[in-house]
């Protein structure tokens, strides 16, 4: 008979925090779209542009992530600049 | 996903547009930053899609629902589904005894929690852990890390108890802790390798005395299964990411075909046949220093050597890169052989490697993987005919590791990395505990003698 020990690490995670309000109607609005450096991204949300500006008045401004890893340091400074002038952000994730 | 976080925190509406295999890979990455209700749009346009016609396809089937995503408020329901898969998922601190069994129950428990590797572990008992202990003075409750993506702390304990589940010795237990502080060095990107598609391995070189100390193998078949510390020490290594770091195969660690370098892959420089100082005395550190060094490879070649002299040595390296592989962190494996040939041509370490990346060419393939030549590429419909066809392999010999290990034979063999993230090789120092010596003597009779 053994009695064992678990090998799993304590985690530390923030608590949940509930996601920032919706903008009710996406009319005039600009969505800020997030092109990562996945070679998909660019050609797949320039659809989502061309759509989101026909079906319900958007409008959109880009921003070129330059690799596909969490931003820091400047690039994260000049993200967070970005995000302050749009109303909300459509991002790609997965390969 | 991370990025998009950051749009929550600023107060914006933020939504995934994402790949419907890497669903629940987003999800576990929104929990890890503590948004786990982050929107998450899923569409099935092909990975890394170039036809135009699936990529229409996908986003007008998924853009109503990004369109939704932007625009209602979050639901009650909603928000406390989030909250419980956030619960569920986050794995406590567990002190103390878990569990209770036989080896059998013991082992199916295990498994059945995802613990293991999918082979038998060594029930970490306290007697046996308390022994692991040994094998450092660090006290068990020293945090040595804290590992992505789940932020998992990992305290000596905790890398003694998965130590003692992949039979290592407490030996074993300082070159574990040191590979885990290489692991987490921001320049060898492990939180970006362990969970990518690319299946990516950290593969470990040990040198220093500590290689003979737990006899380690650095020669014929290093690589190879059958030698206890060569073994042990990157199979703890795979449990801690997984148990410490949090990374499920299929979840976080998304690599597409995996790899199986990520049971084991740890060798120790031949140091007493090379010719050239070690990979440690090259990263800056003593000769009589013990040192583990890391980085992320997921592609091995070998190669026979197409002949034994110092040019044809570097020109079977310099022809076996991959075509798809540009300015990507290397290891070259080169037997004592080879090094005494070259050696003895007058060339050091680096100047083998300069040599190399002077002559190594690929194809200038079009690729997406290839900055800044991209958009110039060639049709790989075609072999190139012209000199300006070809690019460099390499454009900075830093990348390049050479690492004097391996048996008796003509191979000549590299493990290569990607060139798209600015990772480093990272070498840091082993720490023995004071009673070292007798702990050497206590285990360095546990050798395979072969004999049956």
């Amino acid at each position: 008979m053994y009695e064992v020990l678990s090998p799993v690490g304590k985690t530390e995670l923030p608590q949940p925090q509930p996601i920032a309000p919706r903008l009710g109607s996406l009319e005039g609005r600009v969505i800020g779209l997030f092109v990562n450096s996945k070679p998909v991204a660019p050609v797949l949300l320039e659809r989502v542009e061309e759509l989101l500006r026909d079906r319900v008045g958007a409008r959109t401004e880009r921003f070129r992530h330059p690799h596909n890893r969490e931003l820091l340091g400047e690039e994260l400074l000049a993200f967070r600049r970005w995000v302050a002038e749009v109303d909300a952000v459509v991002g790609a994730v997965g390969d | 996903m991370y990025n998009l976080v950051e749009v929550e925190k600023l107060g914006k509406p933020a939504v995934a547009l994402c790949n419907v295999g890497f669903a629940a890979d987003a999800r576990s990455a929104a929990m890890v930053k503590g948004y786990p209700a982050l929107r998450v749009v899923l569409e099935r346009v092909p990975c890394e899609a170039t036809d135009g016609e699936s990529i229409e396809r996908g986003v007008v089937e998924a853009i109503g629902e990004v369109i939704r995503a932007l625009t209602v408020p979050l639901q009650e329901e909603e928000w406390e589904e989030a909250v419980g898969r956030m619960a569920a998922w986050r794995p406590g601190e567990a002190r103390g005894v878990v569990y209770r069994g036989n080896y059998e129950e013991v082992n199916r428990y295990f498994y059945r929690m995802g613990w293991t590797d999918g082979l038998p572990i060594v029930p970490p008992t306290p007697r046996a852990v308390e022994e692991m202990l040994r094998g450092t003075d660090l006290e068990p409750d020293h945090v040595v890390a804290h590992l992505p993506p789940r932020m998992g702390k990992a305290t000596v304990e905790k890398i003694a108890v998965n130590a003692v589940m992949a039979g290592a010795l407490p030996t074993h237990l300082p070159v574990i802790i040191a590979a885990v502080e290489a692991l987490v060095d921001p320049s060898a990107w492990y939180g970006t390798y362990q969970v990518s598609t690319g299946s990516w391995a950290p593969f470990v070189v040990v040198n220093g005395p500590v290689r003979r100390d737990v006899g380690l193998n650095c020669s014929s078949g290093a690589l190879s299964p059958g030698n206890m510390a060569n073994a042990a020490i990157g199979r703890a290594i795979r449990l801690v990411d997984r148990n410490i770091g949090g990374v499920r195969p299929g979840i976080e660690d998304m690599g597409v075909f995996g790899n199986p370098g990520k049971y084991t892959l740890v060798l120790g420089e031949n140091e007493e046949e090379s010719p050239w100082e070690p990979l440690h005395v090259e990263q800056g550190f003593g000769r009589e220093e013990s040192a583990v060094s890391v980085f992320f490879p997921n592609t091995y070649v070998q190669a026979v050597a197409m002949g034994t002299d110092p040019e044809s040595l570097v020109l079977t390296l310099a022809r076996n890169v991959p075509a798809g592989k540009r300015n990507a962190l290397t290891a070259i494996l080169m037997i004592p052989d080879h090094a005494r040939i070259l050696a003895q041509a007058g060339w050091s370490k680096q100047e083998v490697v300069r040599r190399v990346v002077e002559v190594a060419r690929i194809p200038r393939y079009r690729s997406p993987y290839m900055p800044p030549e991209r958009a110039e590429g060639l049709s790989p419909r075609e072999l190139p005919q012209r000199e300006e066809d070809w690019m460099p392999a390499w454009t900075d010999p830093a990348q390049i590791r050479l690492v004097v290990t391996g048996g008796p034979g003509s191979f000549m063999a590299l493990w290569i990395s990607s060139g798209l993230m600015p990772a480093r090789w990272v070498t840091k120092r082993v720490r023995l505990p004071k009673a070292w010596g007798r702990l050497v003597v206590r285990y360095r009779g546990i050798v395979p003698r072969h004999t049956g």
